[in-house]
This record gives structure tokens, C-alpha cells and sequence, in this order.
């Protein structure tokens, strides 16, 4: 069972909410919506359009009323039928029958033919032989047939209603604490999760507005790395983000809403390896920054220069790769930087270095290759100019040196 | 076919395939355990590791390189072979207590093949002070997972949490050219397995041209 409401009003959706969550509004003035079911809970459709009557004028709502079996009578009966019009299962055909034909949303050129042929109402079109019109329009013709019998389209294409993620919550007294506070904030977010969870999405942006004491207002805006719903989750951002930048006054209000998003899919493998959970990744890394310092931890790139120690860090986003071939047999010496360089006191003889001294290392140079002098980025800022060498001292250790402006520092060492 | 080959290597981790009948232990770290590593400057610690990473990375799982001294570099460990985008780096900036903590959160996280506590340049003051439940929680963290903690330092610190300690020592530096302007050419170096005991040393020769074509 249908209903349709037709009007001008624009409070339509809301009054077809009213009575099912199954709503499809048609155009700006018609909505149909279900009310299969109301039948137990308020009566026959003499009573559900009663009812639907009643809530109407309390929302102030003036529109055309039709309840039938099928949605699709029922709106060719709101559209063209005065009041309220309530058509039992069967007879759809005989009171839809003295609707105009053009009434109906099909092809103009059909409808200038059958006006051609004297076919003004739904009644003297459904009386035409199925055949004779499938013969001439095909499929069209069949529905136009079914349409005008009132047997149009049984299901209902619905749109779903706008959720809003948005929990907002007034406190009795101000909250100074991040503790007490993150608590307030944890509870709505489970419920936002829940609700993301139940309409399948997942939050992409976190905004947090917090009402402060002294009038002022708190506004942070986290932007996830990918969509994610797990409250737990969003809360270590949350917190994370507020230990950071701590609001300068005790709150009096909270608001959270979040910005839905398609969940992230990932197709797993049985055979590819293992790594770090996505969410647990971020907050890690989170963790991991706040330890360690904001630009000390992520993945090394490097940047495409020759000058020495180029390198930036990149977010994280690790993924389960296929395994490619391996690594050359053959082990390769590596090279470990002092960072910052080392500043070093060098003694020279006959061009070479002697003795060095700095703060981690000192001693006899037993033997030097060099100098290697290198250079580059003359037109920027990173300009390097500088002669190398390698060394190696008394304890076997080996290292490189380099004379930059003058000045001797120890640029890391060989292991 | 594939699939058992697979499972196979998942329980090892070794600096290179050619090498396991020549590194003895190296070749066979075992998962779920510490394995430590040490020795002076240039004996090859950082090569054998460096080696280790590419190992993983090119197998398609996740390394995590605590990084004590800020020394760490990425331009090495690409031409040993590693892929940096499956590389977690964190610097700690010589202090202990946070290439500790570092190591803490990341055995905790999971999902790392490798984990590994660079703490070659801290000096061993610091080390010294370093309580050993910390390295005991190390223990229990890595136990049960599919991880290797390998810890490179100057000398043993992580006493009897290890399940294997390598010490590195350098036998000699090839050169190659005419003087003064000489390249090195290769680190030799000894490998003696100090737990478990009574291996014989294992040599290991660290090629170097390609730092020069870098």
C-alpha cells in the first residue's frame, strides 16, 4: 500500500516521514511513500489518510492525498484527483479512467498521437488492444497500457534522508581538563561512529568546536588520513590533536561533526605478508611524533639532488606487496651521517690530513684519500661547495672529512 | 608452488640468499626474538643491517629503523637495495629513553617484519643506565609475533634478552686506485657468533664501488 501527498507545501518529506522511512519524492510537489504495515498500528487507509490528514494540518501542510496499491496510480491520482482520493486494490483502472491522457509523463509524440486518434482520457486509452499498441511503440506502448490501468512501477525508488553527523552537548559546569573533557568527547563520538556504521559510511574529517569560558570559541579541524569509523581511533586523533593546541579556557559546550566518506575496502591476500593495521599506523606515527619531535619520523625520500643528505620525511602508508626479487648477493659497505656535521680541528702535512680532532672523534689519520671536491646549487641556498676526503684512523675506524668555507667538519663514517 | 616458498621465508630473515652457507647465524635470525649486533665503528654493523632491511623491504613487509643517533642514511640503504617506502624511520636525536620508547610503541603496534634499534651512537654512559627490564618487556613484547628486534650497538647491551648476539670485527680495508686519490674498494670483516657459542667466524666482504656511482 501507497500513499501520495501533492502540494505546493514544502514540509512534503517530512510529513511522508512521519508515517515510513520509505520515501520517494517524485518531484518538488509530489512525494510517495510506503505505508505498508500501518494497517496494525492505526487502521484501514480510511484511517491512515485520516491520520495523515491530521498531521498535515498540524504542520501546516495543504496537499492532495492518494492511497492506493500501487505508487504509481497513486500519484496520477494525487496529481489529478481533488482531495483526498483512496482506491481499493482492483479498481484502479475505473477512477483513474477520467484523467486526461496527458497526464501521463511518456513521449510527446505519443501523446500527439493519441490525441490524433481521439484518446483523451486514461479510461479510452487502457481500452486499446495491448497488441495494436506494443506493435506500434514496443515497449513503451506496453507501459503506457499498464500506466493508464493503474499498474504502473510497484517499487518504490527511495532516496535516503539526509544524515547529519553533528552532536552537540551544553556542560553544567566548565571542563578546565583535557581528561574529563576527552570523555565528554568520547561518548559523542561513539554515538557518531555508530551512526556512520549504520548508513556505511566512515568519517573523513573530524571538526571539533569547543564554547570556551570567556566567550571565546575553540575550533579544530582534523583531516583524516583515510575514511575511518573506529571511535577508539578517532579519539587518539582527537586527543592527540588537543594535546597539541589545548583550548586557552575552560569549555561550557562541545560540538563534533564529522564529514562522511565512503569507507576505505581493502582487498586482502593469504599469501602476502604482514603489515602495520592503517589506523593503528596513523596513531602510531601520531605517538611517534610527539615523542620524537613533528618532522623525526615517517618514510624516507629522497629528494632529487646530488648535494650530500638530501632526504625529506613522507607520510606513511604502507601496503602488502607482491615480493620482488631479491637484493644482490653482495653486501654493500654503508655510510652513517653525523647530523648535525661534526666541526673539527685538522692538522695538515704536505696537503693531507694528519691529526684530527672534534668531540666524538679524534685521533692520528693513518691514511686519507683525496681531496674529492664537489659542489652544486650554485643558484640557491643549499649551495654546497666543499673538498673531501676519506680517512681512516689509528683505531681502523673510517670516515670522510670535508673543508667547506674554511672549515673542517666530519661528515659521518663508514660501518 | 609458490605458496610453501613463501611460508618458508617468513621464517627467516637473512642479509642475502648467496650468503647463508657463508654468515652461519646472520643467515638465519629468528623471528619472535632479539638478535643483537655489535662491534666499532666501521666493522660493518650498519652494512649487515642495512642489508637485513633491503632483505624485507623487497620481500613486501615493513621495517622500522630507530634511529639513536640521527645517522641513519637512506641513500645507503637504497643502493643496498632496501625500499624506503616500506621503511618507518624515527630519529631520537641521541637520547635513549626515546629511541626506547620509540622501540616500545612500534613492537606494540605490530605488522613490522623488522625492528631496527640503532643505538651505535650512544655513548655507553647512557647505555650503561639503562635499566634491563626494559630490554626483558623488549623480550616478551617481540615474543609470540613474526618479528625481529636486531639491536646494533658498540657493545652487548641488551645482556641475556637476546637470542642472538653477532660481533663484528674488522680484518681490513682494500683500496683501489693511485694514491692520493684512492677509492675504497672493500671493508673485510669477521663475524663471530657470541651466543650461541663455539661457531666458527664467518668473513664478510662489504663491496663499496657503489658509493662512488651515487
Amino acid at each position: 500500500m501507497f500513499a501520495c501527498l501533492h502540494g505546493n507545501s514544502p514540509h512534503l518529506v517530512e510529513l511522508a516521514r512521519e508515517f515510513s522511512p520509505l520515501v520517494q519524492p517524485i518531484d518538488a510537489g509530489t512525494v510517495v511513500f510506503s505505508v505498508a504495515g500501518l494497517g496494525r498500528l492505526i487502521g484501514d487507509a480510511h484511517a491512515i489518510a485520516a491520520a495523515i490528514e491530521r498531521s498535515g494540518a498540524q504542520m501546516g501542510v495543504t496537499a492532495r492525498l492518494a492511497i492506493c496499491a500501487n505508487p504509481s496510480a497513486a500519484a496520477l491520482a494525487a496529481r489529478h484527483l481533488p482531495g483526498t482520493t483512496i482506491i481499493a486494490a482492483g479498481h484502479e483502472s475505473r477512477v483513474l479512467a477520467p484523467i486526461a491522457a496527458g497526464a501521463l509523463a511518456v513521449d510527446p509524440e505519443i501523446l500527439l498521437t493519441l490525441e490524433r486518434w481521439g484518446i483523451r482520457t486514461l479510461g479510452e486509452l487502457a481500452a486499446l488492444p495491448e497488441m495494436g499498441l506494443v506493435e506500434r511503440w514496443g515497449e513503451a506502448g506496453t507501459r503506457l497500457r499498464r500506466l493508464a490501468l493503474g499498474e504502473g512501477d510497484p517499487l518504490l525508488h527511495m532516496a535516503r534522508p539526509a544524515v547529519e553527523y553533528v552532536l552537540s552537548q551544553e556542560l553544567e559546569d566548565p571542563i578546565g581538563l583535557l581528561e574529563p573533557l576527552l570523555f565528554i568527547i568520547s561518548a559523542q563520538l561513539h554515538a557518531l561512529a555508530g551512526r556512520l556504521q549504520q548508513n556505511g559510511q566512515a568519517a573523513r574529517r573530524i571538526t571539533l568546536v569547543l564554547k570556551l569560558d570567556d566567550g571565546g570559541e575553540f575550533r579544530r579541524v582534523l583531516d583524516l588520513p583515510f575514511p575511518m569509523r573506529d571511535p577508539k581511533a578517532l579519539l587518539k586523533q582527537v586527543q592527540f590533536s588537543l594535546d597539541a593546541h589545548p583550548p586557552s579556557a575552560a569549555t561550557v559546550a562541545v560540538q563534533v561533526e564529522m564529514d562522511p566518506a565512503d569507507p576505505r575496502v581493502v582487498q586482502g591476500g593469504l599469501f602476502l605478508p604482514a603489515v602495520p593495521d592503517p589506523e593503528k599506523l596513523h596513531i602510531l606515527l601520531e605517538r611517534l611524533r610527539a615523542l620524537a619531535g613533528p618532522d623525526r619520523a615517517g618514510s624516507p625520500e629522497i629528494l632529487n639532488t646530488h648535494r650530500p643528505d638530501a632526504y625529506c620525511f613522507r607520510s606513511c602508508s604502507f601496503a602488502p606487496g607482491e615480493p620482488k626479487e631479491e637484493p644482490a648477493a653482495r653486501l654493500r659497505l654503508a655510510f652513517r651521517y653525523f647530523r648535525p656535521p661534526l666541526p673539527a680541528r685538522v692538522t695538515m702535512q704536505n696537503g693531507r690530513p694528519q691529526q684530527i680532532r672534534s668531540a666524538l672523534v679524534s685521533g692520528e689519520v693513518i691514511r686519507a684519500a683525496g681531496p674529492w671536491r664537489t659542489s652544486g646549487e650554485w643558484w640557491a641556498v643549499t649551495a654546497w661547495n666543499r673538498d673531501e676526503f676519506d680517512i681512516v684512523l689509528a683505531d681502523h675506524s673510517v670516515h670522510r672529512l670535508y673543508m667547506t668555507a674554511g672549515q673542517w667538519f666530519l661528515d659521518g663514517s663508514y660501518d | 608452488m609458490t605458496a610453501p616458498a613463501r611460508w618458508a621465508s617468513l621464517s627467516t630473515l637473512s642479509p642475502g640468499p648467496d650468503y647463508q652457507c657463508l654468515t652461519l647465524g646472520l643467515a638465519a635470525l629468528p623471528r619472535g626474538a632479539i638478535t643483537e649486533i655489535v662491534g666499532q665503528p666501521g666493522s660493518g654493523r650498519t652494512a649487515v643491517a642495512q642489508s637485513m632491511i633491503a632483505t624485507a623491504t623487497r620481500r613486501g613487509e615493513v621495517v622500522a629503523v630507530i634511529d639513536g643517533g640521527d645517522s641513519f642514511d637512506p641513500s645507503s640503504a637504497r643502493r643496498a637495495g632496501a625500499e624506503l617506502s616500506q621503511v618507518l624511520w624515527v630519529q631520537c636525536g641521541h637520547r635513549v629513553e626515546i629511541a626506547l620508547k620509540a622501540t616500545d610503541m612500534i613492537l606494540h603496534s605490530g605488522g613490522f617484519a623488522l625492528i631496527v634499534l640503532d643505538l651505535c651512537d650512544i655513548t655507553p654512559a647512557s647505555l650503561a643506565r639503562v635499566p634491563i627490564s626494559y630490554w626483558h618487556r623488549f623480550r616478551l613484547a617481540v615474543e609470540h609475533t613474526p618479528s625481529v628486534l636486531l639491536v646494533l650497538a658498540r657493545e652487548a647491551v641488551t645482556r641475556s634478552c637476546a637470542a642472538r648476539q653477532f660481533a663484528l670485527r674488522q680484518e681490513s680495508l682494500r683500496w683501489r686506485g693511485e694514491a692520493p686519490f684512492q677509492l675504497i674498494d672493500c671493508l673485510e670483516t669477521e663475524a663471530v657468533s657470541r651466543k650461541p657459542m663455539g661457531r666458527a667466524p664467518v668473513s664478510m666482504d662489504f663491496q663499496a664501488e657503489a658509493l662512488a656511482e651515487a
